[in-house]
């Protein structure tokens, strides 16, 4: 019997590197993308400008207004210089990235939340329910989003309470703005995780799960949603992209986050009469969110590479 | 070792005119049923503890769709399905809990039924746990270490993922896997398709040794006709959705009475080149017609050798011409012609 | 033999691929030839270089990440290897048709059948198009296409499988080759279909007198096929011979060891568990030091862990690359 025995080492020659999990491999194919390194390390400055700028300059020094240096140019003082009530920029960039970084990744929760369910469903079960939620998806796609903006931010308005988090209040418009961004961004990855779920749900280990009588709920959850992880995880890191431009334009608007509460996309606002003579204004908060989109970008594309199921090579 | 003439007053699996059609639809929006696809069509047969029963068919026969629905992967048209008593289509519940332990599935494809995000430790023990064999993340995981050595791997591989595997080795762990609820009955689809000739012996050795081990039930679907006779006590031909004939192994191959299992073996490569030459093979006309617009009378006719006129008109009934050897044609004596 | 001209003649073939994780020796100092109007067959699991050695003479190989190194490859008396682009594509354009295992992959699926066919001929013959297409439809029927008119304006995917083949036969009839390389073209047909074709290749063979090779690793089809058989294992030729001596008086283990775990379908049920070759295929990352079968081998010695065997004359026109001598079980002298 001794083929069935456990093959010997001197035999067995298929492990001859460490073995590496998915995730590693992974991880040594996005490394090996350099546009993506950079954009990582890129973010991850942002990020730590944002929040560990905090401890430099308070937020009540971000919100002092000075009117009798309105409006002066980058100096040694203020380097960014000031705003059209006298306010330095450089801290209004700070606090106002911890909004707008915030705004970004609380959207992006909701989104892959809503996104995950409703395509998660759609694609295993098919028939009716797959018809039904595809024609709301449908109809929502296809709604303007900025009507869906205005009408989310009158409704929600003024309803929704401050909330306190990392030691600032945010206000009630902050959570406005995430669920509104949130709810009108699913429906792309919910046609991407749905088209997942019905290449998958025919494959052989879903049918093997479903002869061992595994719960309909594990298999779509444990068994099915982690082989999908990759696109889901290139449309959030886009979607946070999307949802801080997303800010700026509702704040340009004048729907989005209120001043004094500064965010970068409420800056650019308050720069609209001053394009020309005070360009200080909109352009360190406008290259803050130009930097930031570029490296999430940049990180979504190399993840995008990483994740790719055709490639096994490092 | 069982033959059919050993008489079972109560077969472990009852499999009777079992069918599964799917509607052909076309259109995206409101889609219209423009046809019904007869992927199985009235299959009957019975299988006996301890046996090993082989379904071989071309591609298109059926025989795939047999297995799953069997197990309820797919939703029967009709007919009826018994595993160790239990119905499968009116099961519920507990009865449908009992029913999944008892009857498992070997895929064909090792890339593909193994989940690649699970390591083999979850893929074996997933069936432990969902059935509650096992209490205990320890317990189990001994429990895995003596499947996977039961199916020849070392458990050193436990935490290791299946693409680190080689095709013969996902089998394996595709068979822990099985063995893992302690079945009675396992469906195997072409197990050994898609694996290198070396290692398909490998494995149908491990098949029957678990078999004599463990006293499983097989049902053993496959293409492969020589590997077929080797491992199989009966063996039953499907073509188009329903079987052909069905006999013991032995008689099957040697005396053939069917004419699509005449031409079907005649096909059969022989790895030896004398006999390869001396050969008369028996070509059958045509291509197989699509299970959606079937052939009137006996689906067959209009590719076999032997056909009359009658055979598009009248379909044939399934005897019994000797003990054990049951074959679906008027032809083959002695003839019999179904009263029009 | 030696009455036969050599049409291709390979010596020492090596290709290896540049992979991030690694080169792999896909082909190992494959050495053999191919007679004029003889069906070879080139047999071995995967991994075993059989496809990887064809298609790199063909020059079907990207040339990063393959490497190829040894060679000549002569076809008739040009080496292949060395051979411009252009006149490569000549030489398999004219004299050199090749047919695949998924003829899907080599046919356009958006233009008509009748249309690639005609298109094929034209290229060839050079004829008017009208002629094209009558001819064309001669090829389908020669094939064994039923209605072949009707079928001229049918797609790729309204054909089946058996049906593909028979029409990439037909494309390949087309050409009027001298040799016709077959890369595993049944291994995804049924058993029928199978023996159709293989029926009407060497009907065809028969007709236009072409040579063949036939790479497989189905043993059962090479009896029923071949005249002579080459045996690859981990990119080197293991064992050479003609098809009768191979199967009747095969001399390498690896061989010996594949015929022997193939059940007969004219054996009786349950007469003999199946004899097994313990191990799994070789791992192409490494370049074998010694006898690449070592470790499966029921005959091994020392010194086939030491040097690589070369392929010799052990018998007539029979070739064996082992130091053993499967009969004593000794090292031959």
């Amino acid at each position: 019997m001794n083929d069935v025995g456990p093959i010997p080492d001197s035999m067995d020659n298929s492990f001859e590197a460490p073995p590496l999990t998915l995730g590693q491999m992974a991880w040594l194919r996005f490394r090996r993308h350099k546009m993506a390194m950079f954009g990582a390390v890129l973010l991850l400055f942002l990020i730590m400008y944002s929040f560990l700028g905090a401890f430099i300059v308070t937020e009540d020094y971000a919100n002092q207004t000075n009117t009798s240096i309105r409006l002066s140019a980058p100096s040694s003082e203020h380097p960014f210089g000031t705003d059209t009530i006298g306010r330095d920029i450089l801290a209004r960039t700070i606090y106002g990235g911890q909004i707008s970084l915030v705004i970004g990744f609380s959207a992006v929760i909701v989104m892959i939340l809503m996104g995950i369910l409703i395509g998660s469903l759609s694609g295993y079960f098919g028939g009716k329910i797959d018809a039904i939620l595809m024609r709301i998806t449908d109809a929502i796609i296809s709604i303007p989003r900025i009507f869906l903006l205005l009408v989310m931010a009158k409704f929600f308005g003024n309803k929704i309470p401050d909330i306190e988090l990392i030691g600032r209040t945010f206000s009630g418009s902050v959570i406005v703005i995430v669920l509104v961004m949130g709810l009108t961004s699913w429906m792309p990855l919910a046609r991407i995780v749905r088209a997942e779920f019905l290449s998958l749900k025919n494959c052989d280990f879903v049918f093997a799960a479903q002869a061992t009588g595994t719960p309909t709920w594990q298999i779509i959850f444990k068994h099915i949603l982690p082989n999908s992880i990759a696109p889901i995880i290139v449309a959030a890191t886009l979607g946070v992209a999307g949802a801080v431009i997303g800010e700026a334009y509702i704040s340009f608007l004048g729907l989005g986050v209120q001043p004094p509460t500064a965010t970068w996309g409420n800056m650019i606002e308050g720069a609209y009469n001053h394009i020309e003579s005070a360009p200080w204004l909109w352009i360190f908060p406008g290259s803050f969110i130009l930097l930031t989109v570029l490296s999430i970008n940049f990180v979504g594309d190399g993840l995008r590479d990483a994740f790719d199921p055709r490639s096994r090579s490092i | 070792m069982i033959s059919s003439s050993t008489i079972q007053s109560k077969p472990l699996v009852k499999v009777e005119k079992l069918a599964k059609h799917f509607p052909v639809t076309k259109g995206t929006i409101f889609s219209k049923k423009t046809g019904i696809l007869k992927a199985v069509d009235g299959v009957s047969f019975q299988i006996s503890a301890g046996e090993t029963l082989g379904l071989v068919g071309e591609s298109g026969c059926g025989k795939s769709t047999v297995g799953r629905t069997m197990l309820g992967l797919y939703q029967a048209t009709g007919g009826s399905v018994e595993i160790g008593g239990h119905n499968i289509g009116s099961a519920t519940g507990k009865e449908k809990a009992i029913i999944r332990r008892s009857s498992q599935m070997i895929f064909q494809d090792p890339f593909s039924s193994l989940n690649p995000r699970w390591s083999v430790n979850a893929i074996v023990s997933e069936p432990i746990r969902v059935h509650k064999i096992i209490k205990g993340k320890k317990a189990r995981e001994e429990r895995v270490a003596e499947l996977l050595d039961l199916v020849g791997l070392s458990k050193r591989y436990m935490n290791r993922f299946p693409h680190e595997f080689s095709g013969g080795q996902r089998q394996r762990i595709g068979i822990a896997r099985a063995l893992a609820s302690e079945p009675q009955f396992i469906i195997c689809d072409e197990p050994i398709a898609a694996l290198d000739v070396s290692i398909q012996a490998q494995v149908v050795n491990l098949l029957e040794d678990l078999q004599k081990k463990l006293g499983i039930t097989y049902l053993f679907i496959a293409h492969d006709l020589s590997m077929v006779r080797h491992i199989c006590t009966r063996v039953a031909v499907m073509y188009l959705g329903i079987i052909m004939e069905l006999a013991d192994s032995d008689q099957l191959f040697e005396d053939p009475r069917h004419p699509y299992t005449q031409a079907l073996l005649s096909a059969v490569p022989i790895p030896d080149p004398e006999i390869a030459r001396e050969r008369e093979r028996i070509v059958l006309g045509g291509d197989v017609p699509s299970p959606i617009n079937l052939p009137g009378g006996c689906r067959f006719h209009t590719r076999c050798p032997i056909a009359r006129e009658y055979c598009s008109r009248l379909a044939p009934v399934w005897r019994e011409l000797k003990t054990g050897h049951w074959v679906y044609c008027h032809e083959v004596e002695p003839r019999f012609l179904p009263n029009e | 033999m030696e009455n036969l001209k050599t049409l291709l003649d390979v010596n020492d073939l090596n290709v290896r691929f540049h992979t991030p994780e690694g080169i792999v020796y896909a082909v190992n100092g494959a050495t053999f030839k191919v007679y004029e109007g003889e069906t070879l067959a080139l047999v071995g699991e995967s991994g075993s270089g059989k496809s990887v050695s064809m298609m790199s003479i063909l020059g079907l190989i990207p040339l990063p990440p393959g490497e190829i190194n040894g060679g000549p490859a002569f076809y008739r008396n040009r080496n292949l290897l060395t051979l411009p682009e252009k006149d490569l594509i000549a030489v398999r354009g004219k004299e050199i048709a090749l047919i695949f295992q998924d003829p899907m992959t080599s046919l356009n699926p958006v233009l008509t059948m009748g249309r690639q066919l005609t298109e094929a001929v034209i290229k060839h013959y050079h004829v008017t198009k009208s002629e094209a297409r009558k001819k064309a439809m001669e090829f389908l029927e020669l094939v064994g296409i039923p209605e072949a008119r009707g079928r001229f304006s049918n797609y790729p995917h309204q054909f089946s499988g058996g049906m593909r083949q028979r029409v990439m036969i037909a494309m390949m009839l087309a050409l009027k080759p001298s040799l016709l390389v077959a890369d595993e073209p049944t291994t995804a047909l049924d058993v029928t279909i199978q023996a159709k074709i293989v029926d009407l290749v060497k009907d065809i063979k028969q007709k236009i007198g072409m040579s063949m090779i036939w790479i497989t690793h189905d043993l059962g089809v090479v009896a029923g096929l071949a005249d002579r058989v080459i045996v690859m294992y981990a990119g080197t030729v293991v064992e050479e011979a003609n098809v009768d001596d191979l199967y009747k008086k095969a001399k390498h283990p690896y061989t010996i060891a594949l015929l022997a775990a193939l059940p007969m379908i004219n054996s009786r049920r349950g007469a003999e568990r199946l004899k097994t070759i313990p191990g799994s295929p070789p791992n192409c990352h490494h370049l074998p030091t010694g006898c690449a079968f070592a470790p499966r081998c029921d005959f091994v010695q020392d010194q086939c862990w030491k040097c690589i065997p070369p392929l010799e004359s052990v018998a007539d026109d029979h070739f064996s690359a082992c130091w053993v001598d499967v009969k004593t079980g000794a090292l031959r002298s």
